[in-house]
């Protein structure tokens, strides 16, 4: 087990010369495996994590430099459920600091790139674990999703991941970004190996009491021998989305016609609002959970003559230009005078944007998009954040509404001579992940 | 830039005038949820299910201070040391 282990490593190490998928290949791969054994569900399965998942004893940064040399002083929930099922954790991969971006251009290390064509990025903000599994050099990573970032780097590099239902996983030792939104999922190069890992680290915990209870998971939706599948035409027909993009598509919906489904149109009044009431609820809440990076207990501390100037100095320096823009949006947002105009309201829609969801699956068992309204984009082409964050359009409703969704490959897309992969979105009612990975294996020709 | 100071991180001069026009454009777009109808009704408010729990079975008093000890990046005697504040 050591030399095939040994032997993979070299390669990992090769490889990634090239894509810089991970921030740090850990050194004790080899005991790992050898400890792991060879009879448990994950034996000998090499799984990377995302740089926000702490693993005890390991380093953990979020890509950010306010956290220079912080080790994990414990294991986040689904991290110790992939350790107990036997998982051999190779190390942790980049992303963009904080978790804020659509690219991995945002990560103080510099940029992961897409392994399909290397002057291209790979998506965000889990970037690194997408690169990773796409070039072949783990089984399967974790990420996180709060806007959309398992999703679209799993479209942009060709594999398939999952947004879990909004308390399915625990987030317990995942670096918190947008609470209300935040969700572990797994990346892989097939739906059946991205059913098994959620299935191992879904479930309750006690140590995140925003998962859901047992009694909450009884009732989950069925399984259909044939779906009727909802497109809401008015969001993906719209300015802005690529030619490519709508034809790979409309493709894809044929196959799904000719596997048995039925394709509908769905018309929304409030769900394409859901961006906008994303990027007031999300900063809001970022600029409350990382107030904690002061200086003090962890991580960077600047030079300052004192405390409070200490706190300026340290994050002035420890956080990058995406994350110091997030929190100004999200102080403002949340100061006396706009707290109403703008988060109060923003909530109000949300809740109208998930009452609206809900009453659909009455009509639809699930809903259809692209992934992403382009491929993956050049390094360095965009450089304006707001058309950055136009890239979520399609993922941002799912964690606004808290429902599952699941992005696999539908193609390729050629330009200028690169072929690009794209991922066809499903979304789902409340805990119907199963129905995810049923219609996802079909469409990819699993069973 | 108020902002700067309630979020505690000091700014350039330029990066002041790079958010403001960031945060303005940025702003501009959000600002659609003001369009949006009257508040949801009753029905849709959610009722928060409580998730608080007795201190019960508290762990053993210093059983994880040499871990988190070890981050800080400064300690003495068992204390995080930090710059003055007064």
């Amino acid at each position: 087990m050591r030399d095939i282990v040994s032997t993979y490593l070299k390669t990992i190490k090769e490889t990634d010369q090239d894509i810089k998928a991970f921030l740090e290949i850990y050194d004790d791969v080899e005991e790992q495996a050898e400890g792991q054994g060879k009879d448990k569900p994950l034996s000998g399965v090499l799984v990377a994590l995302k740089d926000n998942l702490l693993l005890k004893g390991k380093k953990a940064q979020s890509a950010s430099q306010i956290l220079s040399g912080y080790k994990a002083p414990y294991t986040a929930t689904a991290v110790e459920r992939l350790k107990q099922a036997g998982a051999i954790f190779v190390g942790r991969t980049n992303m963009d600091e904080f978790a804020m971006g659509s690219s991995t251009e945002h990560s103080s290390f510099g940029p992961t790139r897409n392994p399909h064509d290397p002057s291209r990025i790979p998506g965000g903000s889990s970037g690194g674990s997408a690169a990773a599994v796409a070039a072949g050099m783990v089984t399967v990573a974790l990420g996180s999703d709060t806007g959309g970032s398992i999703r679209q780097p799993a479209a942009l590099c060709g594999v398939v991941g999952l947004k879990p239902t909004y308390g399915a996983v625990s987030r317990y030792g995942l670096m918190a970004m947008g609470s209300s939104l935040d969700q572990i999922g797994p990346f892989g190069r097939s739906v059946t190996d991205v059913e098994k890992i959620h299935n191992i680290i879904a479930g309750p915990d006690e140590y995140d009491a925003t998962t859901l209870t047992k009694e909450e998971r009884a009732d989950q939706p069925k399984t259909k021998d044939s779906y009727t599948i909802g497109v809401p035409w008015s969001l993906v027909e719209r300015e802005g989305i690529d030619e490519g993009v709508l034809e790979n598509f409309r493709k894809s919906l044929e196959k799904l016609r000719e596997q048995g489904h039925e394709i509908k149109d769905v018309e929304f009044e409030y769900l394409e609002k859901s961006l906008a009431v994303y990027y007031i609820v999300m900063p809001a809440e970022v600029s409350s959970n990382l107030a904690r990076f002061d200086g003090v207990k962890y991580g960077l501390r600047a030079e300052a003559k004192d405390g409070i100037e200490e706190y300026f100095a340290t994050r002035a320096a420890g956080f990058g230009d995406e994350v110091k823009r997030r929190i100004i949006l999200g102080t403002y947002l949340l100061s006396a005078g706009y707290y109403d105009a703008y988060y109060g309201q923003a909530v109000q829609v949300r809740s109208l944007i998930r009452q609206e969801l809900e009453e659909k699956w009455q009509d639809v068992d699930l809903i259809a998009t692209p992934t992403t309204p382009t491929p993956a984009w050049e390094l360095g082409e965009i450089s304006d954040p707001l058309q950055m964050y136009l890239a979520d359009i399609f993922t941002v409703p799912a964690n606004i509404a808290g429902v599952p969704a699941i992005s696999v490959p539908s193609g390729e897309v050629e330009t200028d001579g690169a072929k690009l992969p794209l991922g066809l979105q499903f979304m789902a009612p409340h805990l119907g992940e199963d129905r995810l990975f049923d219609v996802g294996k079909r469409f990819l020709d699993e069973n | 830039m108020h902002l700067a100071k309630l979020a505690r991180i000091r700014l350039t001069e330029s990066e002041i005038k790079q958010y403001q026009k960031e945060v303005s454009d940025i702003l501009g777009y959000v600002e659609q949820v003001q369009e949006v109808g009257d508040a949801p009704e009753e029905g849709v408010k959610r009722q928060p299910r409580v998730v608080l729990r007795e201190d019960d079975n508290p762990h053993e008093s210093g059983t994880f201070k040499e871990d988190l000890l070890a981050n800080a990046p400064e300690s003495e005697d068992g204390f995080i040391k930090v710059p003055r504040i007064l």
